[in-house]
């Protein structure tokens, strides 16, 4: 392959990505795990835009960078739990950071060996290359076409990715509301109830207002 | 229309000069002379904001540094420059630096698809033209929450959320407002947005008010977003101290400072390039009334109107005079308060930008402004 101004580039921002991805991951509070988030969804933003595909990097910016990423924010900011607590049990191994980091390696050579057999197969070379117009040294055309045929002719690693981001985001929600119920129900919860309930009611004209 | 390449600033300039210089090396020097442009404009636009405001609040304004004090600015930015940099006890270093960065950097990144004239004189030609700009300003909102965040101070705090809320409120109504003529148009590349209106007619003046509605509406949420009076609710004085900016000090609160006015800027540049034919310097459509009873006059016109260095001064002159009223707005307007602020934007700015959406789109469909006026 020949030496292209373009790589120079694109390994800074891979470095970042994955550099950022593990920050993101093993960082102790959550506005950092968030903002290292926000970082390398700009990174893969400007990958696109290496790959001279503007409007996906203007959508990437727009609706993950920008969007999303002040929801997530604001979520941070808006709960009391800021730091990530691990306990003893199962659940809490799989919530530590180095596990969910062994997860992700685990999962990102899978797909990096499934993309890999893929370019070396003979599909892709009938499908992709035999049709290209472009030589073999033009990169960001290469990475066009790559794109073109994961999307057309390689639906699995989009469906295997889809199912992680579903499980990841079913566990997030599973896991917010079994907290939410684990507080409502502690001693130290309804001991607050009640104080507050104590401290309502014995101030002069609150009686009946509190009993409705 | 135009025989110049996108990607090659000055090339009207530099192939006669240099004739047989690489064109890399051109393309590369022409990037870094517009993009030195937009940003020295930076020192001279708190200068003029300056002045306008003390001639109205009869005072002189700068007048001590330099000819005219027009060497103020560049003497503040020094003194943040060289003065020592501090961070709060139990700030996020991460945050604290990176926030700052990523708000400025986004800032100049913003002035890459706005041409200068019609000839080729872009930093960096992009199809996508002003979704490339908006997309880069929406990464301004998390910047500023994360800043306020690692400051480690409620004030800061309570600005970052200010600030963020406030920016996405006005970030809808500001698309909405410019998506009609971007469907009139049929392109998002900005220079194809200004030679339309040269041959059709400024769109500030155009579909019996509603572009004139639709540009007033994109010029507050221009002064919203870059958060200045009367919508500077993040930097609340009286409460917030400075808002998400209380914390930073030194180069930090100078690149803050810049991105504060490359906001205004971009934001002008934008407003004129929509609404008021960008670089043309003249309200006359090519296919008007003009034109095709005068075609002496039209041809002298066109000439006139298709010069290199005319329509980079007329965008310079007219976005001064865009800085020129958002000055005037600063000091003549008080604060909103934030709840009068969002139900104002949300309820307001957000169903009449729409409404005129749907306007632009029915009236371009069926033609109903299709009639020629005298000056249409």
């Amino acid at each position: 392959m020949e030496f292209s101004l373009t790589l120079i580039p694109f390994t800074l921002l891979a470095v970042f990505i994955l550099a950022a991805i593990y920050k993101s991951l093993t960082a102790e509070k959550t506005m950092q795990s968030v903002y290292w988030l926000i970082f390398m969804l700009v990174a893969v933003g400007f990958i696109f835009l290496l790959a001279n595909s503007e409007i996906l990097f203007a959508y990437q910016l727009m609706v993950y960078s920008g969007g999303i990423a002040v929801l997530m924010l604001f979520a941070g900011l808006l709960t009391e739990q800021d730091e990530l607590f691990i306990d003893s049990s199962i659940v809490g191994f799989i919530k530590t950071s180095k596990t969910q980091v062994l997860i992700f390696i685990f999962f990102a050579i899978d797909v990096l060996a499934l993309l890999l057999s893929s370019i070396n197969g003979s599909a892709y070379e009938e499908t992709v290359l035999a049709n290209s117009e472009y030589t073999y040294t033009d990169s960001a055309h290469q990475i066009k076409l790559f794109a073109s045929y994961l999307w057309n002719g390689f639906a699995e690693v989009i469906i295997l990715l889809g199912f992680l981001l579903l499980t990841a985001i079913l566990g997030s929600v599973k896991l917010a509301i079994r907290e939410t119920d684990l507080e409502e129900l502690s001693d130290e919860y309804l001991a607050r109830i009640a104080t507050t309930s104590e401290d309502i009611s014995s101030l002069p004209g609150m009686e009946d207002e509190v009993e409705v | 229309m135009t025989n110049f390449d996108p990607n090659f600033p000055f090339e009207f300039l530099f192939t006669p000069l240099w004739p047989d210089a690489p064109k890399w090396l051109l393309v590369v020097i022409g990037t870094l002379l517009l993009a030195t442009y937009s940003l020295v404009n930076q020192l001279f636009a708190p200068y003029i904001e300056r002045k306008t405001m003390g001639r109205q609040q009869k005072r002189r304004g700068p007048s001590y540094v330099g000819p005219f004090g027009i060497l103020q600015i560049p003497a503040d930015t020094l003194k943040l420059l060289i003065k020592a940099d501090s961070r709060p006890a139990g700030a996020d270093r991460t945050g604290f630096f990176v926030s700052v960065f990523g708000v400025t950097a986004s800032a100049i990144m913003a002035f890459a698809p706005m041409p200068w004239g019609s000839n080729g004189l872009t930093p960096g030609h992009l199809s996508i033209g002003f979704l490339y700009v908006f997309a880069v300003f929406s990464i301004f909102p998390p910047m500023m929450l994360i800043g306020g965040w690692s400051s480690n101070s409620k004030y800061s705090l309570i600005g970052g959320f200010r600030s963020a809320g406030q920016l996405i409120a006005y970030e809808i109504p500001m698309l909405t407002s410019v998506l009609g003529v971007i469907a009139t148009v049929g392109s998002f590349d900005l220079n194809v947005i200004v030679i339309y209106q040269m041959e059709h007619g400024w769109f500030l003046f155009r579909y019996w008010g509603a572009g004139l509605l639709a540009g007033l509406i994109f010029f507050l949420s221009g002064i919203a977003e870059t958060e200045r009076v009367p919508f500077d609710i993040p930097e609340d004085e009286a409460t917030l101290v400075m808002g998400p900016r209380t914390e930073f000090a030194s180069w930090r609160m100078a690149a803050l400072m810049m991105v504060e006015y490359l906001h205004m800027w971009a934001n002008a540049l934008l407003f004129l390039y929509f609404f008021m034919g960008g670089y043309d310097f003249i309200f006359i459509p090519q296919d008007g009334y003009i034109y095709s009873t005068y075609p002496e006059l039209g041809t002298a016109l066109t000439a006139i109107r298709m010069n290199g260095w005319v329509q980079f001064l007329t965008l310079s002159i007219k976005a001064y005079m865009i800085v020129f009223i958002a000055a005037w707005m600063r000091s003549a307007l008080a604060r909103f308060r934030i709840d009068q602020f969002l139900v104002f934007g949300w309820k307001y700015l957000l169903p009449t930008s729409l409404g005129l959406l749907m306007i632009f789109l029915i009236g371009v469909d069926i033609n109903i402004f299709g009639i020629n006026w005298w000056w249409s």
